[in-house]
């Protein structure tokens, strides 16, 4: 195990040194990483203890099998490399600094750590990205990536693609440029996937959203903070889903729940929304306006749409100025067609209560005016009224049950089956079940 | 020297007609065939004995592409070995102008089993070799230069295990790569001016990107649809490579005669605009963009037997798109290329945008021009 430390750390000096490298001519039109590349299993398989390293001999840190330094002369070829080279239980660590990357990194092995050295220590900084769709990519799985920064990808931040189990512990990802459409869609991208867990992250910035769990099952989002993007959590066509004790702030919307048309994984029920901050997320929306949350009202706290049985209950919702809490359906009208014969566009079943919604609506903006249809200061909280016809309405499974102070309550009648809106909080007042609060994940 | 090399990489690569047979081994097209290999240079005058094709995989991956033995003679030349079997895909998968050169073999004695819907099923210890080369003088002379050749292993386990080699200037020799490289390629263009295009040598891992569908490693030109198709496999003129591949016992059952067989269309040949179009977006897009594939979770559905227009795009709202949608709100708005997301995508170089993501940099302006035709000629409604 130590010899791959060794080699990452003598392979700059043993390229130097290594008079049978005529692989890469002249050099002349070869950037790096290309020089040299290839001749390093040579010089470190062969005699693994000198390596032609001038660096002497260099502890590999606890737990790590492979140790990458941004002081190499060749560090993203190294990280590289060890990403290449990792087995399943292996620890990839990576030094303190900031390494400048141009490509992609991918992660294809199952049950591998990429570890930085500081959450705000280790910076991988994707600005001069050349090419891929992600910073770092993951595919294998159970894989941990932890204690570490990425910053301005120009595509998504990480992404999990297909991937059971992933957990991100202390990860940040963002842009700087503050409300900037060119910023990259999700920071932190799982989707079609199973056990994912965001524990301790900060993700800012995103033009979509911060946090985007798509068509995902399982899953822990938790002890995160989330600030200027368009969404800063966003749970999309996803099933079980805890998202607790999260700080969401400062961005177009705070939390949404959506069901979206149009996908294989077509479902989207019981996400458990609780203990979350959700303040002031009264960022002017940035994202794409072709995409669906491109066109959400800025200042809405918490929203869910198309999405059944999810509970949202003991957050602190305030300082939106559009609307705390809304639960409406994928309203053609504000979404457009799904032209989608499956898509079910109703919310049904969800159930939000002893949440503290206080301070919102001072100001809400046109297409919240348009559905509440009242001056400022608007409802805190907005119920579309929307129900499917084609479905027996004595149902309590379908209820959307709605504890909150019928001061502020505002149901829209937002597909006028209802005789027009009202604030009637009768018909919403009763419980659905509690959704469980432990960890839905589990690694296998 | 220069030329000659170049008159016989053309030969080897199967790109022109040569007295010397492309791809037909040391010995000869006789002699080709999944019980052949090993037996190269027994009868070759003018050759050195040729070492066979080392089929070991338990050895590999070897830290350079001559190790292997898949060619003969000078590895510059490319003369495939015995076994080594040159074949092309009717729609392939652009790589920023790169050529290719595509080989298989297949371990002696054994088969392919034959599907015709999806990938062909080969023995393990199967290796498909690719060349990615460049014509550095695109004018009428030719300079070719080999920048990578990969190679996918079919390993006991059922996946495909990936290598990279990277090829020396001098052409001599190509080491092996795990992290990829940036390589500028010069060339003159037709009317003699001097570029510089920067090309990117994938890192191992994200060969993946591609290959991958539900947690398994494909290979993904070898398909019934993809090599249905008339080129000179056999070093004796042009024939459909199904049938050439079945009349040489390279198929476990006998297969259904090609011509009997779903094809692709050749994206710029003369089918109609639609099989053309649909050609492109299966070599191009489909392997990602299918259930189980790496763009799976968009829903768009590209391979060429989805019939539902809305699985391909049509009036379809995107998912998790961002600023890939470039304010447009549909994947295909029918008629109103301009007003459809997907050849936005294809027509940008942001690395945020474009489509495919990897591993090429640059926009395919034939595939762009081919799908905004397409997209215009489209018959259906306004999405809205």
């Amino acid at each position: 195990m130590k010899t791959h430390a060794l080699m990452m750390l003598a392979l700059p000096f043993a390229l130097m040194g290594c008079p049978s490298d005529d692989t890469s001519g002249d050099g002349s039109d070869t950037e790096s990483p290309t020089a040299g590349e290839g001749t390093e299993t040579d010089a470190t398989e062969t005699d693994p203890t000198t390596g032609g390293s001038s660096s002497g001999e260099v502890d590999l840190p606890e737990g790590c099998n492979y140790f990458v330094d941004a002081a190499s002369a060749t560090p993203q070829e190294d990280l590289i490399t060890a990403l290449v080279d990792v087995q399943p239980m292996e620890v990839v660590c990576v030094s303190e600094g900031t390494f400048t990357l141009t490509r992609q990194l991918t992660v294809t092995e199952d049950d591998v750590t990429l570890r930085g050295s500081g959450q705000d220590a280790t910076i991988f900084d994707f600005s001069g990205q050349q090419t891929g769709g992600n910073g770092i990519l993951i595919e294998g799985d159970r894989n941990t990536v932890e204690a570490l920064t990425v910053v301005e990808t120009p595509g998504d931040g990480i992404r999990a693609n297909d991937v059971d189990g992933i957990i991100f512990r202390d990860v940040t990802v963002g842009w700087a440029a503050e409300g900037d459409p060119t910023n990259g869609a999700y920071a932190l991208y799982p989707v079609q996937s199973e056990n994912v867990v965001v524990d301790g992250c900060v993700v800012y910035g995103a033009a979509d959203a911060g946090v985007y769990l798509g068509q995902s099952g399982q899953s822990l989002i938790m002890n995160s903070e989330a600030y200027g993007n368009v969404i800063g959590i966003e749970v999309e066509n996803s099933t079980d889903v805890v998202v607790r004790d999260n700080y969401t702030h400062d961005n177009t919307n705070g939390i949404l729940v959506i069901t979206l048309p149009g996908l294989d994984i077509l479902d989207g029920k019981r996400a458990n929304v609780f203990n979350n901050r959700v303040e002031n997320n009264n960022l002017a929306n940035f994202g794409d306006a072709g995409t669906t949350v491109g066109i959400l009202p800025a200042g809405v706290g918490v929203l869910l749409v198309a999405t059944d049985t999810n509970e949202v209950w003991d957050n602190t919702i305030t300082g939106n100025k559009s609307v705390g809490v809304a639960v409406i359906s994928f309203l053609p009208s504000l979404f457009g067609d799904p032209n989608d014969p499956e898509f079910d566009l109703y919310s049904e079943g969800n159930y939000v209560h002893d949440n503290e919604i206080s301070g919102n609506a001072m100001d809400p903006e046109q297409t919240v005016l348009v559905l509440n249809g009242t001056a400022a200061p608007g409802p805190e909280v907005i119920i579309d009224g929307c129900f499917d016809p084609d479905k027996d309405q004595s149902d309590t499974a379908l209820f959307n049950c709605l504890d909150v102070p019928a001061e502020g309550f505002y149901m829209a009648d937002g597909c006028q089956q209802q005789g027009g809106p009202n604030t009637d909080i009768d018909p919403y007042t009763c419980t659905q079940p509690a959704l469980p609060t432990e960890s839905p994940v589990e690694m296998g | 020297m220069r030329r000659q090399y170049a008159t016989l990489l053309l030969c080897t690569l199967g790109l022109v007609g040569c007295s010397d047979s492309p791809g037909s081994g040391a010995d000869g097209t006789d002699s080709q065939g999944p019980s052949s290999t090993g037996t190269a240079g027994e009868t070759d005058t003018d050759a050195e004995p040729a070492e066979p094709v080392n089929l070991d995989i338990d050895a590999y991956p070897f830290e350079t592409l001559s190790e292997y033995n898949f060619f003969v003679g000078d590895l510059e030349d490319l003369v495939p070995n015995e076994g080594v079997i040159p074949y092309t895909v009717a729609a392939p998968l652009w790589a920023d102008a790169a050529e290719k050169g595509r080989y298989f073999v297949i371990p002696e004695g054994s088969t392919i089993e034959f599907t015709d819907q999806d990938e062909w099923v080969f023995p393990t210890g199967s290796v498909f070799i690719k060349h990615f080369y460049f014509d550095q003088d695109r004018g009428p002379a030719e300079d070719l230069r080999v920048i990578e050749t990969r190679l996918l292993v079919l390993e006991a386990d059922g996946n495909w295990q990936s290598y990279g080699y990277i090829w020396n200037d001098e052409q001599t020799e190509a080491d092996q790569t795990k992290a990829g490289a940036d390589i500028f390629v010069d060339y003159v263009d037709e009317s003699g001016e001097a570029h510089s295009q920067l090309y990117l040598v994938p890192d191992q891992n994200s060969c993946e990107s591609c290959h991958q569908r539900d947690d398994q490693t494909l290979i993904l030109g070898p398909t019934t649809r993809q090599m249905n198709t008339a080129w000179d496999i056999g070093g004796e003129g042009e024939v459909n490579q199904i049938d050439w591949l079945a009349d040489h016992g390279f198929f476990s059952e006998p297969v259904p005669a090609a011509s009997d067989l779903p094809a692709l269309a050749n994206p710029a040949g003369d089918a109609s605009l639609d099989a053309r179009a649909r050609a492109y977006l299966h070599g191009n897009c489909a392997h990602c963009h299918r259930p189980g594939g790496a763009g799976g979770s968009s829903g768009l559905k590209f391979a060429v037997w989805e019939d539902d227009p809305a699985d391909f795009g049509v009036c379809k709202l995107p998912a998790a798109t961002g600023p890939g949608a470039g304010g447009r709100r549909y994947d295909i708005w029918p008629g109103e290329p301009d007003l459809s997301i997907i050849p936005f995508r294809m027509a940008s170089e942001d690395p945020e945008i474009k489509m495919p993501e990897l591993p090429s940099l640059l926009a395919d302006d034939f595939g762009v021009e081919l799908i905004e035709a397409w997209i215009s000629e489209l018959p259906g409604d306004p999405c809205e």
